[in-house]
């Protein structure tokens, strides 16, 4: 801090500023509102992120997502043949391993619809596990209440799936996926 | 090494085990009294395993006892048999706290503490085992210890492990004992903490990994290092700057906006211009003069502005680029200890070694406070230990025969620090008898690695590396202390595998002096960027003997095998896409970029898509998901973001090495080498996710000439073994991820693997575990008593042979 600043006019009027009593209501009307009881939760409220994939839409909860990106370039792993390993991105700064949700959930990458905005990368972060993958679309976040959760349908809970339910939003059908039964199938990718 | 150094290092090894395990317990009981998880307890039974055997290895038989009690208990609450209350709890936890006094112990003081304390440890015991009986079972006695069993008797005689070691222990033993030579950054812990204290303070807010699958990136992103105070505040103020520096490019932006406006108007001038001139002749030339003259005043205005702009451009560019440096400078020498971190041990080996040897010995240390990158000083100890015990056995006269040469009586080793041209270098120097080089010109006939005519055209330097190979040693009698095949090689091989080279000068009569040059640093390193397969790769400038452009005609083949001549010496040539299992670019035609690599024995030369050119990388683990990845080390980031991959050479050498089937470009010198490399020491890969374990099986292993590698899991464990060439694995049987069983299994199951032995060493004794471990493909099963003596060192040699034939 330079001398100017701290001589004693300034000194003075810097305190006078601070210490300058608060406008006529001020107090009372936020010793109004912090005593007022916290407007009781939704019940049942969910926050998803809606992506696509190919031809689908899907959605993750937003909060075991990190970031959404713009598409990093993908450095492969030599002698990792596995389809689902796409390799390792740069992420602010930090190498992550990047996967294939088109080859986790059998989505044809070619199938494709009209694209509205550009591909992205969602960055998934689960107690500190982080898988990259890249998708072909984000939309956006929504919030809804778990009453408008409809099973999926149930051709789909048979075998290994990762959908058990859906929803609808804009005229779409939209399949919210189950994080734990993701991450374990990201998990078998490594090896 | 003496066993009373790695006794050193096993306590401190301990201490440092015992902090983290301690840590675990404490979260987890804590975890555990809001709500009882089986998922909380299983990684509570492994802290407890581990404590107790690493106890046990240390000789802290008190504290061994109540992790032993402590592991029974958690036993007991999976199984469903005991339910935990608040109070229980507590008395676990008080368990907890007594492991960590013990712990915190200086070495000298275990046995008066024992002595003192025994009576409190047995009600601590009692205390713990009463809660597995029930309520009712807890008016019992105090002696009433039976889950201890004669184990206590047993273990209070061997209070250390002794490993029976040929080698001589320098050390007299009623000698008080010295402040234990720790690891990097761990201070001994104050022996004088109050009874029942917590550990220390930082412990405590380490998380416990519950999942296991987060278990790996928990563990290595906790690891606590020491940074100086001093060194994180000019951290912070430099993080401040670039926060300030980053901001002043916002106003040029915006002034970047205004130029290009300008650039409007004057778009603007000329259409108007053109405009009138179009006109033709019912223009009025002052029309066109007007608007010409409004055309070069907006130039004007433009240029001026962004003249401006890229003054300041410039400077933010200037000011960014020696803030990034400085973070840069700073960042690497908050990796830096002082070289006197892990060299406190010397001067008491010198003298210890010497008064055995009946020789008159100072030592000196010069830059001493030099900064060396902590990872590198804990590679330096064992080679410089070793330099120093030849030093002492051989260099270094007996005092009549210095005193017939004119010398002191009193010799002088030396080992100096200092940085040099971006390298730390370390020489140590003593004023013994020297080396005759003659003798080695002799050796390396009687060897066979050169005729006589071709002998006597070696230089001194070149007679002098000769000294590098292994087996190669001047002296005839095999001593205690060196000379047994253990050799430098093993001092150039950990120099290289950081990088760095030795070299060794010598005057005959006067002295000898090996010179380390390292490089400071391994978070950074100077590389040679290459494209394979379209992507980026990095060399390690330090492992690349050449760059070459090889023109197509040059390329020779013989037996399909393609290969080029370069100072008259044929080198294999091959696609680096093919080793990296990538697609083949570009056929190769036209003229070939090849990087030329080597190891002591073996020479090629790789193609590339294209050389990009040398840059610094700072470099930054694999994610540990992907396990050990074939040819590949560690992994950075390029400028333009692209992550890049680091060549891990000595792998790739093998790799290409056997991607050709073994064949070699030979050369003299190379055929040497190659001739000593079937003598190269067996490889034994030790699996333990204890470190104190882990580090004594490498010490014992080592000691007898092994080169040994470590996994800390079964997982980690099997991901190396498919990723090197092992003679033997080691492995425990209780370990997160991947227990010793399955890794048994699955190597047994590997059609390349099955034939390496494993030895299983475990604390169970009984004969159902011996029989699961055979069962399961095992060679040989021993308890971790065989540490004791000799067994576990006969078992490897009679699995494998010795180290090196």
């Amino acid at each position: 801090m330079s001398q100017d600043v701290l001589d004693d006019a300034a000194d003075e009027r810097t305190r006078a500023f601070f210490d300058r009593p608060p406008p006529e209501g001020y107090l009372e009307e936020w010793t109004e509102r912090l005593a007022a009881p916290d407007d009781p939760p939704e019940p049942d409220v969910r926050s998803l992120l809606i992506f696509r994939l190919g031809a689908e839409w899907l959605a993750l909860p937003t909060a075991q997502l990190s970031e959404v990106t713009s598409p990093q370039p993908i450095h492969s792993v030599p002698h990792r043949s596995n389809e689902g390993l796409l390799g390792l991105v740069n992420i602010r700064g930090q190498i992550r391993l990047c996967v294939s949700l088109h080859h986790v959930l059998g989505v044809d990458p070619a199938a494709t619809s009209r694209r509205v905005t550009p591909p992205r990368m969602i960055i998934l972060q689960d107690h500190g596990e982080q898988w990259v993958f890249p998708v072909d679309e984000v939309t956006r976040a929504v919030r809804l209440s778990g009453s408008v959760l409809r099973p999926a349908p149930s051709t789909l809970r048979s075998g290994i799936n990762h959908t058990r339910t859906v929803f609808q939003w804009s005229g779409r059908t939209i399949g919210e996926l189950v994080l734990d039964r993701l991450l374990e199938s990201l998990r078998g990718l490594r090896s | 090494m003496s066993s009373d150094l790695s006794d050193f290092s096993l306590i401190e090894l301990f201490r440092l085990e015992a902090e983290g395990q301690l840590a675990a317990l404490n979260s987890g009981l804590l975890a555990l009294e809001s709500e009882s998880d089986p998922a909380t307890i299983e990684p509570m039974m492994r802290a407890a395993h581990s404590l107790k055997g690493a106890a046990r290895i240390v000789g802290m038989t008190e504290a061994e006892r109540v992790a032993h009690v402590l592991e029974d208990i958690f036993v007991a609450t999976q199984t469903g048999r005991v339910r935990l209350d608040p109070e229980q709890i507590d008395t676990l936890l008080k368990g907890v706290d007594l492991i960590g006094e013990i712990a915190a112990l200086d070495d000298s003081g275990l046995p008066a503490w024992s002595r003192e304390n025994a009576e409190r440890v047995d009600g601590a015991i009692a205390r713990i085992t009463a809660i597995e009986r029930g309520p009712a079972a807890a008016l019992k006695t105090e002696d009433d210890t039976e889950t201890t069993p004669d184990q206590s008797a047993k273990k209070v005689a061997g209070r250390r492990v002794r490993p029976r070691s040929k080698r001589v222990k320098p050390s007299d033993q009623a000698e008080p004992v010295e402040p234990p030579l720790g690891p990097v950054g761990i201070e001994p812990i104050d022996a004088v903490s109050a009874p029942h204290s917590r550990p220390p303070a930082a412990v405590e807010f380490q998380p416990v990994p519950i999942e296991p699958a987060t278990g790996p990136s928990i563990e290595t992103s906790d690891r606590v290092v020491r940074v100086s105070a001093e060194n994180l505040n000019r951290l912070m103020g430099l993080a401040g700057e670039s926060l300030v520096e980053a901001r002043r490019l916002r106003p040029i932006v915006d002034g970047i906006g205004e130029l290009r406006a300008g650039l409007g108007e004057l778009w603007q001038d000329l259409v108007r211009l053109d405009d009138a001139t179009q006109r033709g002749r019912d223009t009025n030339p002052d029309e066109i003069a007007a608007h010409a003259a409004e055309a070069r005043r907006d130039v004007r205005r433009s240029l001026d502005d962004l003249a401006e702009r890229m003054d300041r451009l410039e400077s933010h560019a200037r000011r960014g680029e020696d803030l990034a440096e400085r973070l840069h400078f700073e960042v690497i020498s908050s990796r830096l200890r002082p070289l006197t971190d892990g060299t406190r041990g010397f001067p008491r080996l010198v003298r210890d070694v010497a008064r055995q040897l009946g020789k008159q010995v100072r030592f000196d240390i010069e830059g001493g406070a030099t900064g060396v990158d902590r990872d590198i000083l804990d590679k330096l100890e064992a080679p410089i230990t070793h330099l120093i015990r030849n030093a002492l056995d051989h260099a270094i006269e007996p005092p009549e025969e210095r005193a017939a040469a004119g010398k002191a009586a009193q010799a002088l080793i030396r080992l100096e620090a200092r940085h040099v041209a971006g390298m730390l270098q370390i020489v140590l120097t003593d004023d013994g008898r020297g080396i005759d080089v003659e003798r080695i010109r002799a050796k390396v006939v009687e060897r066979g690695h050169a005729n006589t005519t071709m002998a006597a055209q070696l230089t001194d330097a070149e007679l002098l590396e000769f000294l590098f190979l292994p087996g190669f040693s001047t002296k005839h009698e095999v001593t205690d202390l060196s000379g047994r095949g253990v050799g430098l090689d093993v001092v150039q091989s950990v120099a290289q595998a950081v990088g760095g080279s030795v070299r060794v000068t010598t005057r005959l009569g006067r002295g000898t002096s090996f010179a380390l040059l390292l490089p400071i640093t391994l978070s950074v390193i100077r590389a040679l960027l290459v494209r394979i397969g379209g992507e980026p790769y990095a060399f390690p400038l330090g492992r690349i003997d050449r760059i070459l452009k090889v023109r197509r005609e040059e390329v020779e083949v013989i037996e399909g095998r393609r290969f080029f001549r370069l100072d008259d010496r044929a080198i294999g040539l091959v696609s680096a896409a093919q080793v990296f299992d990538r697609a083949t670019a570009a056929a190769l035609e036209g003229v070939l970029p090849v990087v030329v690599v080597s190891d002591r024995s073996q020479v090629f030369g790789v193609v590339v898509d294209s050389v990009l050119g040398e840059l610094d990388l700072d470099v930054r683990p694999l994610d540990p998901r992907l396990g050990k990845v074939p040819n590949i080390n560690s992994v950075s980031i390029l400028e333009d973001g692209w992550p890049v991959l680091i060549i891990d050479v000595e792998d790739l050498v093998r790799s290409v090495d056997n991607l050709l089937g073994g064949r070699r470009a030979l050369s003299l010198a190379e055929a040497a080498a190659a001739s000593s490399r079937v003598k190269r020491n067996r490889r034994v890969l030790v699996v333990d996710d204890s470190i104190t374990v882990r580090e004594l099986e490498r010490h014992l292993l080592e000691a007898r000439g092994y080169e040994v590698e470590v996994a800390v899991d079964g997982l980690d464990g099997w991901n190396t073994v498919r990723g090197g060439r092992y003679d033997l694995v080691v492995s425990d049987v209780d370990m997160p991820r991947m227990d010793g069983i399955q890794l048994v299994t699955q190597i047994k199951q590997d059609a390349r693997l099955r034939s390496i032995p494993v030895v299983i060493v475990s604390y169970k004794d009984r004969a159902e575990d011996r029989l699961r471990g055979l069962e399961a493909g095992a060679d040989a099963y021993l308890t971790k008593g065989s540490f004791h003596d000799e067994t576990f060192l006969t078992t490897v040699e009679d699995l494998i042979g010795a180290a090196s034939e």
